[in-house]
């Protein structure tokens, strides 16, 4: 016959493991799950504040920007382009090179021979001038169109000497670009 | 009464009879020990385990959740959109500034390779479609003799920028048998493929003097710091660009 007593103790024991196997090692689990919660927590704001302060540096660097240099870097690579803008200036270019009758024709926009490998993703836009006259004015012409605060292009230039006149006929095709966002195809939002 | 010193009996004399205990050895219920303590081990360390759990370690991870939500709060995407925006406008115009060529220092060196004997009738010059990184110059050309052609494509062979001549035709217009001083024409058609990095566009060099109305410019020899007063801006830009690439 078991004694009262050893029935005790035994039922002591056999609770006592229940508690360790039911409740104990899960918690433990458990805990251990949590705090390899926290320390991916870390890892990520440890990024984030990276991310966060890399932005930071990266915006005041921008902001300290002069207002000039960024007017120059609009006008440089605008947003899009003006073509009657940019015909005029052509015509006021060709005009001050000496050159008379300039007929400035814009021609689309096109992909044309000039447009590099790296800005390809530019816009172009494409116009073509015809004119009579000297060397002289077209190296005038070349100085000036280095002169322009944004690119002119010349991509093609024909110089045939008329034999009747003893002046040069130029056709010259010219592009300029704007600046083009890339396409997005995948966003990211938080 | 009895005299006690008057003893005949012969049952032996005993003191007051004494309770003697036995010896029992001391027995020690190790089995009850050791179920007390594993009772209350694991009721300690249940005990314990729900409170560092509860208290503890949710409460971190709570703090780091409200943490992370705080960091990304503070992210900017409108900042970060500008910031990429004027990104790429630099790196686009850097690339543009990069390609661009100066053809005015590509036609003075081609006028200051060409001999006196020679007339150019004809000069056409296109950026390759294939090749963004070269100029090709086709150039018709009049010239009295076949030593002067042969004189002038040395020249042009020992010119550094249009060192790359190509004679691809040779017409010879033989003189007329009643004119008394043979006047040959030889009409010769060059190529030349010129790098667009040998021609590179520096920026402006150039000042105008006069107003628009009455044009007319210098060419002074620039500074360096000249050069970057008349610039576009873009020396300065060109260098955020270069640091922005850097850092981002």
């Amino acid at each position: 016959m078991i004694q009262k007593g050893l029935f005790t103790q035994i039922g002591m024991i056999v609770l006592s493991i229940v508690i360790v196997f039911t409740y104990v090692k899960p918690e433990f689990v458990k805990i251990g799950e949590m705090q390899d919660e926290i320390s991916v927590y870390n890892e990520e704001i440890r990024k984030v504040d990276s991310v966060n302060s890399q932005l930071a540096t990266l915006k005041s660097k921008m902001d300290s920007t002069s207002q000039e240099n960024k007017r120059r870097l609009q006008i440089y690579m605008p947003d899009s382009i003006d073509e009657l803008n940019v015909m005029r200036d052509i015509g006021i270019i060709y005009t001050l090179a000496g050159f008379k009758n300039a007929i400035v024709k814009y021609d689309g926009f096109g992909s044309k021979s000039g447009s590099t490998k790296k800005s390809s993703q530019l816009k172009d836009s494409v116009y073509s001038v015809e004119v009579e006259g000297d060397y002289d004015k077209l190296k005038i012409l070349f100085d000036l169109l280095e002169m322009n605060h944004y690119p002119i292009e010349m991509i093609e230039l024909d110089v045939t000497r008329s034999e009747e006149t003893g002046l040069l006929s130029i056709a010259s095709s010219f592009v300029t670009h704007s600046f083009q966002l890339p396409e997005v195809n995948n966003v990211t939002k938080f | 009464m009895i005299d006690p010193s008057n003893n005949n009996s012969f049952i032996p004399k005993h003191g007051p009879a004494k309770f003697k205990r036995a010896n029992v050895a001391k027995q020690v219920y190790v089995f009850s020990i050791i179920s007390y303590i594993l009772m209350f081990s694991s009721l300690l360390s249940a005990g314990g385990i729900y409170l560092y759990s509860k208290y503890f370690v949710e409460k971190q991870r709570d703090e780091k959740v409200v943490e992370l939500d705080t960091a990304i709060r503070v992210f900017s995407e409108a900042d970060m959109q500008e910031v990429l925006d004027f990104d790429r406008r630099l790196q686009q115009a850097s690339d543009k500034f990069e390609s661009s060529i100066a053809l005015g220092t590509l036609f003075k060196a081609f006028e200051e390779a060409t001999i006196e004997a020679v007339q150019i009738d004809n000069l056409k010059v296109e950026r390759d479609n294939t090749n963004d990184e070269v100029l090709a110059l086709e150039a018709t050309l009049q010239t009295d003799s076949i030593d002067s052609a042969i004189f002038q494509r040395g020249v042009y062979k020992s010119n550094e920028l249009v060192g790359s001549v190509v004679i691809t035709g040779l017409d010879v217009e033989g003189a007329d048998e009643n004119q008394s001083d043979a006047n040959l024409s030889q009409v010769i058609t060059t190529e030349f493929i010129v790098p667009v990095s040998d021609v590179p566009y520096m920026g402006s060099r150039l000042r105008f003097v006069d107003g628009v109305g009455n044009p007319s410019y210098s060419t002074e020899e620039s500074t360096q710091a000249e050069d970057v007063e008349e610039s576009t801006g873009l020396e300065n830009a060109n260098n955020t660009a270069l640091d922005n690439q850097e850092n981002i």
